[in-house]
C-alpha cells in the first residue's frame, strides 16, 4: 500500500524532457500525395514558437509562417455515384484547393481527439438535429443562411487548428486540406488505423516517448480500464476546481448568455419589419400632402427607411461577430470536459492499476509463505524428530490466501500430514507425504505443488506487467496533466482575447448603427424645422 | 348669424390665416380642496397678446376643467359655422380607476387643454369671441360666466330655420365639389393617421420589449465576468454600458408614447369634428323649392278654398263639412298660417343664398384654418418626434464610443 501513497503526478520537481526527438521523412516537398505504409512521423509535443524550423510538407510551412488563412470559398450539391446527394465544401489553403463534406470534417476532427486526447481540439458546427431538418424542409432560404453559417464555422474551426501549436504540425490535417487526397485513404492508414478503440488502453499518442507508435506492440497487453463511476480515492485538487469551473462557465454560456443574445437577435427581426412597414406608411402620407410639409413627412419616412436597413445590418453583423463565437465557446466548455474527463479517467486507471499491483503482491507474497512453509515440512518430515504437535501448532500458523484453490488444497493436504505422521511414527514422513500427495493427486488430478509454483510463477510476471503498467501511467499521468494545463492556459488567454474581440465587435456595430440612425434622423429633423408655418 | 359674428367673418374674409398674435400656455395644475370630495385640479392659464380686447398684453388666471367645457360649449353654440376644436374626453378610465389626481394623466390633461386653448389663439374669428376673453382674463369668473349661461340660444343660421327644417334639409344631397375634396382630404388625413396610431402601438410594445431583453442581455455579461475574474472590471463596464442603453431606449419609447401618438390621436379626434361639421351642409335649393311649393299652396287656397295637395287635405274638407265647420273662417285661419310662414320662408329664401354662400365661404374658411392649424401641429408633432430619435442615437452613439477603449484596454493576466 505504501507504494500508491508515493505517487504524486502533480510534482514540480518532474524530470521532464521538454525536447523529444523529431523525425521527419521528409522525402519531398512536393510529392507528398504519395503515402507510404511505413512513414514515421513523430508529433511534436510541446509547442515552442521560435523553435519550428522543419515542417513536414509545404503546407506545414505555409501555415506557420506569417499570416496564413484558410478560406472556405464555397459549398456545392454534389451527387456521388452511389446517388446521394450532400453538399462538399471547397477549402483553400495556399496553393491546396479541395472539397471535403462535413462527415469528413466530423472524422477529420474525431481523430485529432484521438490522437491528442491532452490538447482542446476546436469544435465543428454541430450535426443537424433531426428536428430542424424535418421544419426545413423546403425553406430554400433558411436552407442557404443555414449553408453559409456552416461554411463560415468550419473556416473557423480550420483556422483554430491552424494556430493551435499542436494540432497545427499534425500531417493528417495538411493532408485534409490537400488537393487530390482522399480522405479515406487518410482514415485507413497510419497512424489512424493503429490507433486502438479505446484510448485509455494505451498512453495518449501525443506524449509517447517512443518513435515507433507505442500502442502498436502487441506485446504491450491493454491498460486496465477502469468504470467511469468510481471515485478517485486521491483527487487533484487543481483539476477538481477546474472541472466545477468548466461546468459553471458552460452553464452561463449557453442558459444565459447564448438565450438573452438569441432574444436581442430575434427581437431586432421584428423591429426592422415594423420599421419597413411604417416607412411605407410615411411615404403614402407625404403624397397626401403637399408643400413643406409633405417634404417633412417624406424626409421621415425616409430615416425610418434607413433604420430599418441599419438594423438589417446590425443584426447580420452580430451574428457572424458575436452569435457564431458565442456559440463556439458554449461548444469548446464541452470539449474541455471530455479532455479533462480523459485525465480523470487516466487517473482513475492508475490508481485502480496501483491496487490491482498491491492485491498480486500479496497474492505472492501469500504465495511465497505457503512455498516455504510446504519446503519447511518436507524438510521436517524427512527428519522425522519433529512432534506431531509443534507440526499442527506451525500449521495453524499458516495463513489463509486468497488466490488459488491449490493453497487451500495444500493445506488440507498439510494439516492431514501431521495426524498421519502422528499415528505412523514409524513410517518414513516423506515415504507418507508422496503417499499422501500422490492419494490426493490422484483424486484432484492436479500437483499442488506444481500448481502453486504455477501459480506464483505467473503472479510474478504479472506483477511485473503490472508495475511496468503502473510506472507508464504514472509518467503518462503526469505528462497529461501538464500537457492539459498547458493547453488550458493557451485556451485561456484565447479566450480572453476572443471574448475582447467579440464584446469590441458588439460595440463597434452597435455604434455604427447609432451613428448611421443618428445622421439620417438629424436631417429629418432638420427638414422638419424648413417647413414654414 | 348674429351682427356680431357677420361683421367679424366680413372683415376676416380679406384674412382668413391672419390671427392676432396670441400665445397661451396651461400650466402649474394644482390640486384644491384636497381631501374633500369637491377635490378638483386647477391649472394656470397664461395670456399674451397684442389683441386690444384684452385689458392687459399679459394676463393669468386659474380654471378647472369645468370651466373649460364652458367655453367650448358656448363657442360651439354661438359659432355654429366654425370648427372649434375639441376637449379632452371627460369620461376617461381614470375617473373609474379614481387615478385622475395621478401625475400621468393630469399632465396628459394638460397638454390636451393647451393644445385646445392654442388652437383657439390661431383661430381668427374664435379668438376675438368675448367667451374667449372671460375665460382667458375675468377675475369675477362666476358673475360673467353665468350671465352668459342664461343667454338665449343666439341667433345662428340654424336656430332661425327651426328643428323641424333643418332636420328635413340636413342631408348633403348634392354636395358641393369643393366640399367633397375637402373632406376626401381630410378623410385621407385621418386614415394616415390612424394607421401610424395602430403601427406605433406594435412599436411600443417591441421597444419596450427590446429594453428588457437588453437589459438581461447586460446582466450575462456581468455574470460572465463574475467567472472570468482576470476581466470582471471592463465586464461589469459592458454590463452597465448596455443598461444605460436599455435606459436610453425606455425614454425614447415613452417620448414616442406621450408625445407623438398623444398629439396624434388628439389630432384625429380635431379632424373627426372638422367632418361632423361639414355634415351639417344644408341643402339651400331644397328650401327655395320648399318655399316655391309653399306659395303655391296659398295661389290654390286663395282661389279655390281648397288645398291643392291632396287626398289628406280632401279628406279634412270633407270631414270640416260634415263637421259644419265654417269653411270661411278655417280657410282664413289656414290662409293666416301660410301667409307668417311664407313670409317666413320669403324672408329665408331671399338669405338662402346669401347664407348659402356665407356658410360655404364659412366652411371653406374654417378649412383653411385646419390646414393653417394642420401644418403648425403636423410640424411641431413631427419635429418633437424626428428629435426624440435624435436623441436616442445621440446617447447610444456615446455611450458605445465610450465603452470601446475600456474594451481595447483588456490584457491577459496570466
Amino acid at each position: 500500500m505504501s507504494d500508491l501513497e508515493d505517487i504524486d503526478p502533480f510534482s514540480d520537481t518532474l524530470p521532464f524532457s521538454d525536447t523529444l526527438p523529431y523525425t521527419i521523412n521528409d522525402d519531398s516537398d512536393d510529392s507528398f500525395e504519395k503515402e507510404e505504409e511505413n512513414q514515421l512521423i513523430s508529433i511534436n509535443l510541446n509547442y515552442q514558437p521560435e523553435v519550428k524550423t522543419q515542417f513536414c510538407c509545404q503546407l506545414d510551412r505555409d501555415i506557420h509562417q506569417g499570416d496564413f488563412t484558410i478560406q472556405i470559398t464555397g459549398a456545392q450539391k454534389t451527387t456521388d455515384n452511389a446517388g446521394s446527394t450532400f453538399i462538399t465544401y471547397t477549402i483553400k489553403a495556399g496553393e491546396q484547393e479541395v472539397k471535403r463534406r462535413y462527415s469528413e470534417f466530423e472524422s477529420l476532427r474525431k481523430s485529432l481527439m484521438r490522437l491528442y486526447p491532452t490538447l482542446i481540439v476546436p469544435p465543428i458546427p454541430e450535426k443537424q438535429s433531426f428536428v430542424d431538418y424535418a421544419t426545413m424542409q423546403g425553406k430554400a432560404k433558411e436552407d442557404i443562411t443555414m449553408i453559409e453559417k456552416r461554411k463560415r464555422m468550419l473556416q473557423s474551426f480550420l483556422n483554430r487548428v491552424s494556430k493551435h501549436p499542436q494540432l497545427s504540425g499534425e500531417h493528417i490535417f495538411h493532408k485534409f486540406m490537400e488537393s487530390n487526397v482522399s480522405w479515406n485513404e487518410v482514415l485507413h492508414s497510419y497512424p489512424l488505423s493503429s490507433l486502438p478503440k479505446n484510448i485509455l488502453q494505451t498512453s495518449p499518442a501525443n506524449l509517447s516517448q517512443s518513435n515507433v507508435s507505442p500502442v502498436n506492440s502487441s506485446a504491450h497487453p491493454p491498460l486496465l480500464t477502469p468504470s467511469p463511476s468510481q471515485q478517485l480515492k486521491k483527487p487533484d485538487p487543481k483539476f477538481i476546481e477546474s472541472e466545477a469551473f468548466t461546468r459553471k462557465f458552460s452553464n452561463h454560456i449557453s442558459q444565459n448568455m447564448e438565450k438573452t443574445n438569441k432574444r436581442i437577435w430575434k427581437r431586432l427581426g421584428d423591429f426592422s419589419n415594423d420599421y419597413a412597414e411604417l416607412g411605407a406608411i410615411y411615404n403614402g402620407f407625404s403624397l397626401n400632402e403637399s408643400g413643406d410639409l409633405a417634404n417633412a413627412i417624406e424626409k421621415v419616412g425616409q430615416a425610418v427607411d434607413s433604420t430599418y436597413v441599419a438594423t438589417g445590418d446590425l443584426i447580420s453583423s452580430l451574428e457572424v461577430e458575436f452569435t457564431e463565437p458565442l456559440q463556439e465557446y458554449s461548444q469548446f466548455a464541452s470539449v474541455i470536459r471530455q479532455v479533462l474527463n480523459y485525465r480523470h479517467m487516466k487517473h482513475l486507471q492508475m490508481e485502480l492499476i496501483a491496487e490491482t499491483l498491491e492485491k498480486q503482491k500479496v497474492a505472492l507474497d501469500g504465495l511465497e509463505k505457503s512455498e516455504i512453509e510446504a519446503k519447511r515440512i518436507e524438510e521436517v518430515l524427512s527428519n522425522e524428530h519433529v512432534s506431531p504437535a509443534s507440526l499442527f501448532q506451525e500449521n495453524e500458523n499458516n495463513d489463509n490466501y486468497e488466490n488459488g484453490h491449490y493453497e487451500e488444497l495444500f493445506q488440507n493436504g498439510d494439516a492431514s500430514q501431521p495426524t498421519g505422521s502422528g499415528h505412523n511414527k514409524k513410517l518414513s514422513g516423506s515415504k507418507i507425504f508422496s503417499v499422501l500427495s500422490h492419494t490426493i493427486h490422484g483424486i484432484m488430478d492436479v500437483d499442488p505443488e506444481a500448481a502453486r509454483r504455477n501459480s506464483i510463477g505467473k503472479t510474478r510476471e504479472t506483477i511485473i506487467q503490472l508495475e511496468e503498467a503502473l510506472e507508464t501511467t504514472t509518467e503518462d499521468l503526469k505528462k497529461i496533466s501538464l500537457s492539459i494545463q498547458n493547453d488550458l492556459d493557451r485556451f485561456q488567454r484565447q479566450k480572453i482575447m476572443n471574448l475582447k474581440e467579440m464584446l469590441i465587435a458588439y460595440a463597434k456595430n452597435h455604434l455604427k448603427w447609432c451613428k448611421k440612425n443618428l445622421s439620417n434622423w438629424e436631417e429629418a429633423k432638420a427638414e422638419v424645422e424648413k417647413v414654414q408655418t | 348669424m348674429n351682427p356680431d359674428q357677420l361683421s367679424h367673418s366680413n372683415a376676416s374674409n380679406a384674412a382668413i390665416s391672419t390671427a392676432f398674435p396670441m400665445t397661451i400656455t396651461v400650466a402649474e395644475p394644482l390640486k384644491e380642496f384636497d381631501g374633500t370630495k369637491d377635490a378638483f385640479i386647477s391649472y394656470l392659464i397664461t395670456t399674451k397678446t397684442t389683441l386690444d380686447t384684452f385689458s392687459s398684453p399679459t394676463v393669468s388666471v386659474r380654471r378647472r376643467f369645468q370651466d373649460f367645457v364652458w367655453l367650448h360649449n358656448s363657442l360651439s353654440r354661438d359659432f355654429a359655422a366654425c370648427v372649434v376644436p375639441p376637449l379632452p374626453d371627460r369620461h376617461r378610465m381614470e375617473y373609474i380607476t379614481g387615478d385622475r389626481f395621478g401625475p400621468e394623466f393630469v399632465e396628459k390633461r394638460r397638454a390636451s387643454l393647451q393644445r385646445f386653448l392654442t388652437r383657439l389663439s390661431r383661430h381668427p374669428t374664435l379668438q376675438k369671441s368675448e367667451y374667449f376673453r372671460i375665460f382667458l382674463e375675468s377675475r369675477e369668473w362666476n358673475r360673467e360666466s353665468s350671465l352668459y349661461r342664461q343667454k338665449k340660444p343666439g341667433d345662428g343660421v340654424f336656430e332661425n330655420l327651426g328643428d323641424a327644417l333643418l332636420n328635413a334639409f340636413s342631408k348633403l344631397k348634392k354636395p358641393d365639389e369643393k366640399f367633397v375634396e375637402i373632406k376626401e382630404s381630410v378623410d385621407k388625413l385621418e386614415e394616415n393617421l390612424q394607421t401610424i396610431d395602430r403601427l406605433y402601438q406594435k412599436i411600443i410594445k417591441r421597444q419596450t420589449d427590446l429594453e428588457v431583453d437588453y437589459r438581461d442581455f447586460g446582466s450575462s455579461i456581468a455574470g460572465l465576468g463574475q467567472l472570468e475574474t482576470g476581466i470582471t472590471a471592463p465586464l461589469e463596464q459592458f454590463g452597465d454600458t448596455i443598461s444605460k442603453f436599455a435606459d436610453a431606449w425606455k425614454r425614447m419609447t415613452y417620448r414616442e408614447e406621450n408625445g407623438y401618438l398623444a398629439q396624434i390621436r388628439d389630432y384625429l379626434t380635431y379632424c373627426h369634428c372638422v367632418k361632423l361639421r361639414d355634415q351639417k351642409q344644408v341643402d339651400f335649393e331644397d328650401l327655395s323649392e320648399y318655399l316655391q311649393n309653399a306659395l303655391m299652396e296659398r295661389e290654390n287656397l286663395m282661389n279655390t278654398g281648397k288645398s291643392s295637395t291632396g287626398i289628406s287635405s280632401f279628406l279634412r274638407e270633407t270631414v270640416d263639412n260634415i263637421k259644419g265647420v265654417d269653411q270661411e273662417q278655417v280657410k282664413k285661419e289656414r290662409l293666416q298660417k301660410l301667409d307668417s310662414k311664407i313670409a317666413e320662408l320669403e324672408k329665408e329664401v331671399e338669405n338662402s343664398n346669401d347664407v348659402s354662400d356665407q356658410f360655404s365661404l364659412e366652411v371653406a374658411k374654417e378649412y383653411e384654418i385646419f390646414q393653417t392649424a394642420k401644418t403648425i401641429e403636423m410640424k411641431d408633432c413631427l419635429l418633437a418626434y424626428a428629435d426624440s430619435h435624435v436623441e436616442f442615437y445621440r446617447q447610444g452613439v456615446e455611450l458605445w464610443e465610450e465603452i470601446i477603449p475600456i474594451l481595447d484596454d483588456i490584457k491577459f493576466q496570466a
